[in-house]
């Protein structure tokens, strides 16, 4: 099965030197990770030295050779987002996945990955969970992210993040205005408060256990 | 779709498609580029067709999903002509009275509308808002009228006149009008693109190429992604004239893996154009063939240089190799190959259709032309703006983009990891190659991120070294190796650790990698250190001698303390505390201890009361 999705990819490209790159990315797209015995075959069919197929594999960023997990957290380190304090939010990923950018957490589950620019400078700083953006990103909302990720709801944060987003402009104002009258209480944007029911609903088992095990808290 | 033999059979259809489109009396555009999409666009494009739907609207008013506008801040964002209403932050609750009320019964709903900060008035219409009102949209604003997946669309905007202009002219023709134009190389040489042209067409060779960079790897520019997302074929109709002029017969779009969206409908445009014969063996009966085909970069920064791309074409190591001889001479397989940028592609049909002197009619003595730039960072208007060479970064800063957020602008970053840090006294400055370069910092592809008084210009300095030794091919020694040193030295400035002598030797270690290095990654990537220190000197004193962070930004520098005289001890920062760093009962005034404390800052967002100061 493997050798065959192999062959289709060998065909499709062209068994030739230059068609390497193109052979890599497809296998890195079919299999998530470029396996050894694909790199093998790759090089023997490509007529490309192993070595050279294990350095270009080794060289590009696109290529991992390892497995990569479930979830792919994606944080965007661009120089808008950097200047918007994106650096917190690899610091916190790393802290609360405990594992660092490019590598994937012990359990297998989260895979984190540092990007140099998505282009998305506007709602910087961005973070993506299998391909779901997230945008205006701080430290406590990235720990709403993984957990609602951890709960398998990953478009949970989703509905949350895009009103804090819209409370600098004026629009935003109305709905922080209509906030205050209807429930009494002033509700601080961009926290993890005022979020809608339904999300604060979803997150609360998770929030739980990890409040429990505060102290030593790691996601196994 | 029928193949086009001829141009008169391309005007034909040109005409038919107009007088299609008379059917619909509204269009919208609705912005559907990786800004808005981030900002969940595509829940809005689907109320909208459903809504369109339930109205039995879909023969009147044509929704039409484009590339970016470029005010990805305001996004997602619509246009409703032919009014040229502009409705922006949309969600898919406000579609089904976007349709009763304006498409309908004309009526404007201003709580949609865009509302100017400074006046604090709704502006309705989009050409008279400040953010579009005062840049030169030649480039970026034929995005709006055309859905990217739609041929019809760019041949109704006139699309391929220029091609069929340029297959009446001879080569010579095409390449002087192109040097009479003044244009220079849109991704950050800026090299006259006539002469580049003029040289691959001179080279001895059968086989000649021409490839498309879109690997814009510059963190904080995306102007080529929203050019070749949103309007493909303008890419590939200047591929296809500067093919015609220099004499190749393929072309190749080297696109990074990170735009799904510009590989996507890049691969659309071709097919399209091969099904209408505009691609392919002679082409519109003109004799003239030629074909172009995409190849997908890997992520490298480096596989950005010329040398490097060829290599990685080639299915090689995207390193660059010294350039003894030009690639106009020996690039691709050895055979003369011309490449340009996106943005200078995308110039190339408009210069031939309205001339040359049209284009130069805009920028300065040396730089002619409009530029995209990608305003981004601690500034209001984020977004793609295009204006004339020439025009000052105040303007740009401040009329366009509204100024920063918390209120003054420190500096502004140009260039990308090549470029540097321009203080506010520069500001007035015209935004061309020369005057930029003289100043320390360059061009560069566009990106322009503004800081303001909480961004740390040493953090600056050491956030581009860390993504420069990480985009370092590693193959020569002063950018491998020097750069690790000078990293080290700022890393020191930052802990606080460093002495009053490590700038002497800052400046000493960069001017060895700048003068030494291969290719220009490695003698540009002092630039950013350079250019900081010549311009925030004292910040740098700041962190050597009095071992503070004015902008307390490096976390060996500051402090969070919780003011006891506002902290009720509601213990919401205790919960949030990921160190455990912060004590204290219930109702009583916390406590942080300093020893744990990882600065993270979460308390500081956490606390409502804002009790929790940064020293």
């Amino acid at each position: 099965m493997k050798e065959n999705k192999l062959l289709e990819i060998f065909r499709k490209r062209g068994e030739k030197p230059s068609s390497l790159i193109e052979v890599l990315q497809d296998i890195q797209q079919t299999f998530s990770f470029l396996p050894e015995d694909a790199l093998r075959l790759t090089a023997e069919k490509l007529k490309v030295p192993l070595i050279e197929v294990f350095r270009v594999a080794n060289f590009y960023k696109a290529f991992s050779l390892t497995p990569r997990g479930k979830y792919l957290l994606t944080i965007c380190i661009g120089t808008a987002c950097h200047v918007r304090g994106a650096s917190r939010l690899i610091d916190e990923a790393s802290r609360l996945l405990d594992t660092k950018p490019g590598c994937t957490s012990e359990d297998g589950f989260f895979t984190l990955e540092a990007v140099n620019c998505l282009g998305a400078c506007a709602l910087g700083p961005v973070a993506v969970i299998n391909g779901v953006y997230h945008d205006h990103v701080t430290p406590v909302k990235l720990k709403k992210i993984i957990a609602d990720a951890r709960a398998g709801n990953l478009k949970a944060a989703k509905t949350g993040s895009t009103s804090p987003s819209k409370t600098d402009g004026v629009k935003g104002k109305k709905t922080a205005v209509k906030n205050t009258l209807s429930q009494s209480a002033k509700k601080k944007p961009g926290t993890a408060k005022g979020k809608s029911p339904l999300l604060k609903k979803k997150t609360v088992p998770v929030k739980k256990t990890a409040v429990k095990k505060r102290g030593d808290f790691r996601w196994k | 779709m029928e193949v086009i033999k001829n141009p008169e059979v391309l005007s034909v259809w040109r005409k038919k498609i107009l007088n299609k489109n008379t059917f619909y009396t509204h269009t919208v555009s609705l912005c559907g580029g990786t800004g808005c999409q981030a900002g969940s666009c595509g829940t809005v494009i689907s109320a909208f067709k459903k809504e369109l739907a339930r109205n039995k609207l879909e023969k009147k008013v044509r929704l039409r999903v484009t590339g970016c506008h470029g005010f990805c801040e305001q996004g997602p964002l619509m246009i409703i002509e032919p009014d040229n209403i502009f409705y922006c932050r949309l969600s898919p609750g406000d579609v089904p009275e976007i349709l009763t009320q304006t498409i309908k019964n004309h009526k404007i709903i201003e709580r949609l509308c865009y509302t100017d900060p400074s006046t604090q008035k709704k502006c309705p219409v989009e050409s008279k808002i400040p953010f579009y009102a005062q840049q030169s949209r030649i480039l970026i604003d034929r995005n709006k009228n055309t859905d990217p997946s739609d041929i019809e669309d760019y041949i109704a905007e006139n699309g391929y006149a220029a091609l069929c202009k340029s297959l009446k002219m001879q080569a010579n023709d095409i390449i002087q009008e192109i040097l009479k134009s003044g244009l220079r190389g849109r991704g950050g040489g800026g090299y006259p693109t006539g002469k580049k042209w003029q040289q691959t067409a001179a080279a001895a060779g059968e086989k000649k190429y021409i490839i498309c960079n879109a690997d814009e790897g510059d963190p904080g520019a995306y102007m080529d992604r929203s050019i070749l997302e949103g309007n493909p074929h303008s890419v590939i109709e200047g591929m296809m004239i500067g093919a015609k002029a220099i004499g190749a017969d393929e072309g190749i779009i080297y696109v990074r893996n990170e735009y799904p969206l510009a590989v996507l409908h890049a691969g659309i445009a071709l097919e399209q154009c091969r099904n209408a014969g505009l691609l392919g063996k002679n082409i519109l009966g003109s004799g003239f063939s030629f074909d172009i085909r995409i190849v997908r970069g890997a992520g490298a920064f480096v596989s950005g240089e010329s040398s490097a791309l060829i290599a990685s074409i080639s299915g090689k190591v995207g390193e660059p190799s010294p350039k003894d001889v030009h690639l106009s001479e020996k690039g691709l397989e050895q055979n003369p190959t011309n490449m340009n940028n996106v943005e200078t592609w995308a110039n190339i049909p408009l210069i031939i259709e309205n001339g040359a002197m049209w284009f130069a009619s805009r920028g300065t003595e040396r730089s002619k032309g409009t530029k995209i730039f990608a305003l981004t960072g601690k500034i209001k208007n984020t977004g793609l703006v295009e204006v004339a060479m020439g025009t000052s970064l105040k303007k740009i800063i401040y009329d366009i983009g509204g100024g920063s957020i918390s209120g003054t602008v420190k500096a502004v970053q140009t260039g990308g990891p090549s470029g540097g840090c321009l203080p506010a006294s520069k500001f007035d400055l015209p935004v061309d190659f020369e005057a930029l370069s003289e100043a320390g910092s360059m061009v560069g592809s566009g990106g322009m991120v503004v800081m303001d008084e909480n961004t740390c210009m040493v953090d600056v300095a050491r956030y581009f070294l860390d993504f420069l030794i990480d985009e370092s091919c590693g193959k020569c020694v002063p950018c491998r190796i020097g750069l690790s040193r000078i990293r080290e030295i700022i890393c020191r400035i930052t802990e606080g650790k460093a002495e009053m002598q490590d700038l002497e030797l800052l400046e000493e270690i960069s001017q060895t990698v700048s003068e030494a290095s291969l290719c220009a990654l490695g003698k540009t990537a002092p630039n950013p250190v350079l250019s900081t220190i010549r311009y925030f000197r004292e910040e740098y004193i700041s962190h050597i001698h009095d071992k503070k962070c004015p902008a307390k930004v490096c976390k060996s520098l500051i402090k969070f303390s919780i003011s006891p005289e506002i902290c009720t001890g509601c213990g919401a920062c205790k919960r949030e505390c990921p160190a455990g760093a912060i004590s204290g009962e219930k109702k009583q005034i916390h406590n942080i201890d300093q020893s744990i404390c990882t600065k993270c800052g979460i308390c500081r967002e956490t606390c409502r009361l804002s009790a929790i100061s940064l020293n």
